[in-house]
């Protein structure tokens, strides 16, 4: 579904975003970005949707190259890639359906439509009573639900969660988790950045571990690039769940 | 139909800005109505001078009939010529009584003696017109001659700047108008930047985010037409007792409502390209 060949940002200062990172990620995995501030997490959710320009390398998005892909053709990559930002980014002067019911619009929806899809995405993110509640009258947890709402509206390929626990506590951040869970079990590839090891240490999950910009660690070796050429394939998504399978008793060892 | 909404919902979220860029479009537009219907009537009147080229010469009081018979035979065998038409004293005493029926104190002192017996030739074309008035010049029975030519060249020369001023007014004026959409959208855009930066990062088209902009554009420049041609034809409403009362004979008033909506139509049009082009370029930068 995704995948990264060599990838280094420059930014204009000179500083790098990520450096010479590669990796690939399969249909329907779910992946925790798990990285410090700074590590280059965002550089990476960015450099997916095309928000920020790689000096190097190649990203293949759904088959997509990246570099290639006309600046016509980004808002369908965005629509294909879907992110929760760290920041939430919701209009305050919307209400959360309001809020909602804008990326349904922006794919084209009609009204009916649109009220059905709104209404069913306020049901799975337990939202349901507040539809006509403004952002500022919601708590951080709920916004971030408000956020993967929206993020799950276009019915994304692949759902990026930039810190969507990072201003939690610890109970409502695993409520989100779980969220993302179940949201993956549905079918949506999802990418999960967090600073908040904790959060995530005892998740059987695949993890990709950034360090100034640099991948240092990837849970699953066999995530190579150059082992997903056909990373479309159900066969793929098959081998992505045994990688967590398998990972299951390696994170036990490195919790004893 | 939504973009529309939203496009009307930007207006009322900003009225005074709104205000400015409809109150400027008014303005333009009311000059280019007023200029149009100066340089329409303008070539209206030229067009009046030109199908009746006449020259007129006046007899001396002490000219023998037969010099004035011999000047209308001499003339009259001329192949340039359409109508000629000789106004005694006493015709001309006629034409006088009906243009001073208002004035019995006028009526009381003028005689025939005192009119001027007088020759009126109408020509084929309008450039004829100096070969015939030098040939009356020539009779010695002649006192004055009088003809349009001058006065189709002097209109000619007013038509002509009327249009040139006009072009050059309207021309500024609709770049003063642009300017101040570009400015006002620019604006409202930049003041949404982080609105406009959410929609792209949602994968909203260019055309998605810039629509209801543009929509809002037009919507100035449009309402500017409606209002600045309305305004101008009122004044001309207003003023036209007065223009039929000058103009006397020459009939161009009424102006024909057609004519009214043609121009409206037209300016419609101007406004689109103006409002469509001003959004454009203040939206300009998110297209990039």
């Amino acid at each position: 579904m995704i995948v990264f060949d060599n990838v280094t940002i420059t930014f204009g200062n000179g500083n790098k975003g990520i450096k010479d990172v590669s990796f690939a990620i399969g249909a329907g995995e779910f992946v925790i970005v798990e990285g410090h501030s700074g590590a280059g997490k965002t550089s990476l959710m960015r450099a997916v949707i095309k928000d920020l320009a790689i000096s190097h390398g190649k990203i293949v998005v759904d088959g997509d190259d990246l570099n290639k892909i006309a600046s016509k053709n980004v808002p369908l990559l965005r629509r294909k890639v879907s992110v929760v930002f760290q920041d939430f980014k919701l209009l305050m002067d919307r209400t959360i359906a309001e809020n909602i019911d804008l990326s349904l619009d922006i794919i084209g929806l009609e009204g009916e439509i649109i009220e059905k899809r709104c209404s069913e995405l306020l049901e799975l993110t337990g939202l349901k009573d507040k539809a006509d509640y403004f952002p500022i009258q919601l708590s951080g947890g709920e916004l971030q639900r408000v956020a993967i709402a929206r993020a799950l509206a276009p019915q994304p390929k692949v759902l990026f969660a930039d810190e969507p626990t990072g201003n939690l506590d610890a109970r409502t951040g695993l409520s989100i988790i779980k969220l993302l869970q179940d949201i993956n079990e549905q079918g949506t590839t999802v990418i999960m950045a967090t600073h908040d090891l904790e959060l995530v240490e005892g998740l059987k999950l695949r993890r990709l571990r950034f360090e100034d910009g640099v991948l240092v660690h990837d849970s699953s070796s066999r995530h190579h690039p150059h082992h997903h050429k056909d990373d479309k394939t159900d066969d793929h998504k098959k081998e992505s769940k045994i990688d967590v399978e398998e990972k299951e008793p390696k994170h036990e060892e490195d919790k004893s | 139909m939504k973009k529309i909404s939203l496009s009307l919902k930007h207006i009322r979220r900003s009225p005074y800005q709104s205000l400015a860029a409809i109150f400027m479009s008014t303005i333009t537009f009311f000059i280019v109505s007023i200029f149009a219907l100066v340089v329409l009537g303008a070539h209206s009147m030229l067009g009046y001078f030109e199908s009746r080229p006449q020259v007129t010469a006046f007899f001396k009081d002490t000219a023998p009939t037969i010099e004035i018979e011999s000047l209308k035979t001499s003339i009259t065998q001329r192949v340039i010529v359409e109508d000629i038409k000789f106004i005694s004293k006493e015709d001309a005493l006629e034409i006088y009584k009906k243009q001073n029926t208002d004035n019995p104190l006028l009526l009381e002192m003028v005689t025939a003696d005192i009119l001027p017996a007088s020759l009126e030739v109408s020509a084929k074309n309008v450039n004829d017109l100096e070969v015939i008035a030098s040939i009356m010049q020539n009779s010695s029975a002649v006192e004055e001659v009088v003809y349009q030519k001058d006065v189709i060249d002097t209109l000619r020369k007013w038509v002509g700047g009327v249009r040139i001023t006009g072009m050059v007014l309207s021309g500024l004026l609709i770049i003063a108008s642009l300017t101040t959409i570009i400015v006002i959208l620019g604006i409202k855009f930049t003041s949404r930047k982080t609105e406009i930066k959410t929609l792209s990062l949602l994968g909203a088209t260019s055309w998605y985010i810039r629509g209801p902009f543009v929509i809002e554009g037009i919507i100035y420049a449009i309402l500017g037409a409606v209002f600045g041609w309305g305004f101008a034809y009122l004044t001309l409403l207003y003023l036209t007792p007065n223009i039929v009362n000058f103009l006397q004979d020459i009939i161009l008033l009424p102006v024909p409502i057609w004519v009214m909506f043609s121009m409206l139509g037209g300016e419609i049009l101007l406004a689109t390209i103006i409002g469509a082009l001003a959004s454009l370029i203040a939206t300009r930068r998110f297209g990039r």
